[in-house]
């Protein structure tokens, strides 16, 4: 299930707004709903009790006017004036039996509303058996053969405690049915006051949840950018290993991400540009003694030539006297001589190691001198490799190297300087020819020494690693690598200058990059990346 | 469960303590059995002769109780609702009264000697008259 803060702001806001949206529609439903019932319950009382009240009243009336007609009757000789109260009679009770009618309809669709609806029901009970019984009576008047003004009173008479009776139970149903009115319409003004209570409550309740709703919101929002701002300032200060802590997956959460990579990625670079700008320096320092250094030491080259073509010189002419010398100081002297060639040899010769040094170190300030030409990449690093591993193989013969190399058919060609790119290829072969070497003089060592030569190409340039399976360089030692005159070889075997030189003729003299990947016990890889101009 | 089983044994148990009423006719009257519709319009008067034109006679008990109730309720009136009815008829001159009987008894022996005569007693009183028609023998009394 995804959380809620995930959900990117413009869903938080549609589900907020949502939320508030369904709950006023619930109030306003609610309100509509009640409102309705309401009218109903009024409409009820208005449009069942009182037409139900109005049927009793009449029933009650005409049972009235019956029974003064009764009267009437009992007294009235003249046949004519008896059929004419006669017919008004059966008006009556048609009248009544519509008003049953009448009020049993509006009873059966009147929801029950009890007390009140029980008494109504034994109350109407008790009307019905109250009037069946003065019919009784009556209709034994009508049957009644007899039909003398003394039976008529003694009858009637006897029906009067019946008619009362039934009077009166109109009159307490009536009464019951205005009770029920009275009841319904005070229930129908509870109701009509609780709903108003619900509604403003729940009005309130939307108000408090808006603004809950609103504040989330804007929290959510406001809080992880104030975070940011603040993130920012330390970065503005200089610390770059600020670190945002991501805790959403909408735009916010995406943003301190990037702004995580930025602050790291800036570091990185930081750390690189320091690394460039002091091996560029240590460059130029290099440069700067060599070209010092140079002039004098010329100077020594040039005397220790010449001391040891004048020691021949000297020796030459010494040979003509030497029969004028005494024996054992001919034989001093040429010792001495020899001596003297020997150390004018020697001068000469540690002079010009010097020399080569000096002309290594020159190579740093020369820069790009050489003319850029187009290469083609996989014939120029087969033509290296098959170079440099002659060349190791006339020092070390005792030397075989599996050399393995997966040229990328696709590498095409490269503008570079070929003389540059060259000694840096020959400057990490040899590297990786003397790591496997000494790897395979140590115990325990299992496989063949094994060179691999790759070359590959991607979106913007290409690139070519030298990998062995030497022993590797510890990483103390990874920051050093490309300093000048830094070197793990023994002394006189390397000068310290091969990679620092490679390092600038890459990165400076073709905008390129030179890497490292290496881990003791296992091996090395140097990764050279031209960019494709 | 159990309480069920012993209301249905109860039911089946007192079910005939209430009885049933019978409507009976002269035995003349050219009918074995009527409607509720026909029966309600003969009480009420508005059919005034059997099929073979003989007049109908309506007879009411008028001893109170279980079998007029019933009776009336089968019909879907109450008495005095169709007393209404009979002195309507009665004051307007369209009929007469039904004949009102004392007791079950003595409605018997009306029925069984009064030519088109139609009414309604408890289904015991029926037996051993053979002067007389039951034409609904099932009416179930309700109290």
């Amino acid at each position: 299930m995804k959380r809620f803060r995930d959900f990117r702001l413009g869903v938080k806001q549609r589900l907020g707004m949502g939320a508030m949206l369904l709950i006023l529609a619930a109030v306003s439903g609610f309100a509509i709903v009640q409102m309705d019932r309401l009218r109903r319950e009024i409409d009820a009382i208005n449009s069942l009790s009182i037409p139900s009240m109005i049927a009793l009243s009449s029933i009650n009336l005409d049972v009235s006017t019956l029974r003064g007609h009764q009267l009437q009757y009992a007294i009235t000789r003249r046949e004519v004036d008896r059929e004419a109260l006669a017919a008004n009679m059966a008006t009556l009770i048609d009248s009544i039996t519509a008003n049953r009618d009448a009020y049993d309809r509006i009873a059966s669709v009147t929801p029950r509303l009890e007390p009140f609806d029980a008494q109504r029901d034994s109350l109407y009970e008790a009307f019905d058996d109250y009037w069946d019984d003065y019919q009784a009576s009556f209709m034994e008047l009508l049957f009644g053969s007899e039909a003398s003004t003394d039976r008529y009173v003694e009858v009637l008479a006897g029906a009067g405690d019946t008619y009362i009776s039934v009077s009166q139970t109109l009159e307490a149903l009536i009464d019951v049915n205005k009770q029920r009115s009275a009841h319904a319409a005070l229930r129908a003004q509870t109701n009509a006051m609780r709903s108003r209570r619900i509604i403003v409550l729940a009005l309130i309740l939307t108000i408090v949840v808006s603004v809950a709703l609103s504040a989330i919101l804007i929290r959510l929002v406001t809080r992880p950018i104030r975070r940011l701002e603040e993130a920012a300032k330390e970065v503005a200060r200089g610390r770059l290993d600020v670190q945002l802590e991501v805790d959403s997956n909408d735009e916010i959460g995406g943003l301190a991400r990037s702004f995580n990579q930025m602050t790291a990625s800036l570091a990185v670079a930081q750390q690189q540009l320091l690394i460039k700008e002091k091996l560029a320096s240590l460059g130029q320092l290099t440069a700067g003694i060599a070209h010092e250094i140079k002039n004098p030491l010329n100077f020594v080259n040039n005397f220790a030539d010449l001391s040891a073509e004048m020691v021949d010189e000297l020796e030459a002419l010494i040979a003509r006297h030497a029969e004028a010398m005494p024996p054992e100081d001919r034989l001093q002297t040429l010792e001495l001589m020899a001596d003297l060639r020997m150390n004018a040899r020697k001068i000469a010769e540690h002079g010009k190691r010097a020399d080569g040094i000096v002309r290594g170190m020159l190579l740093h300030s020369r820069g790009a001198q050489g003319e850029r030409q187009e290469v083609d990449l996989n014939a120029f690093v087969e033509e290296n490799t098959t170079l440099a591993y002659h060349g190791i193989r006339a020092e070390k013969p005792e030397l075989i190297v599996d050399i393995s190399r997966q040229f990328d058919p696709e590498a095409g060609r490269v503008v570079a300087v070929p003389q540059d790119i060259g000694r840096v290829l020959i400057n990490l072969l040899n590297n990786a020819f003397y790591a496997v070497h000494e790897r395979s003089k140590q115990p325990g060592f299992a496989g063949p020494p094994r060179v691999c030569v790759e070359t590959k190409r991607d979106e913007k340039g290409v690139s070519v690693s030298i990998a062995d399976n030497g022993g590797g360089i510890p990483e103390s030692l990874h920051h050093r690598i490309f300093e000048p005159f830094f070197t793990t070889k023994p002394t006189g075997e390397g000068t310290g200058l091969g990679l620092s030189l490679s390092y600038d003729i890459i990165t400076q003299g073709h905008g390129g990059t030179l890497t490292l990947d290496t881990s003791v016990g296992e091996g090395t890889k140097f990764t050279v990346w031209l960019p494709r101009v | 469960m159990k309480g069920l089983l012993s209301l249905i044994t109860l039911l089946l148990v007192t079910a005939p303590a209430f009885g049933q009423v019978a409507v009976v006719a002269h035995a003349s009257v050219p009918a074995d059995s009527i409607n509720k519709s026909d029966l309600l319009r003969m009480f009420s008067g508005d059919i005034e002769h059997w099929e073979d034109g003989s007049p109908v006679v309506v007879v009411d008990l008028a001893e109170k109780g279980a079998v007029r109730d019933s009776f009336y309720a089968y019909l879907g009136k109450t008495s005095s609702r169709m007393r209404s009815v009979w002195l309507k008829r009665k004051l307007t001159g369209e009929g007469e009264l039904p004949r009102s009987i004392e007791s079950q008894e003595e409605l018997i022996a009306v029925i069984s000697q009064t030519v088109g005569a139609i009414g309604f007693v408890s289904r015991e009183f029926t037996n051993g008259h053979p002067e007389i028609k039951v034409l609904i023998d099932s009416i179930p009394m309700t109290e």
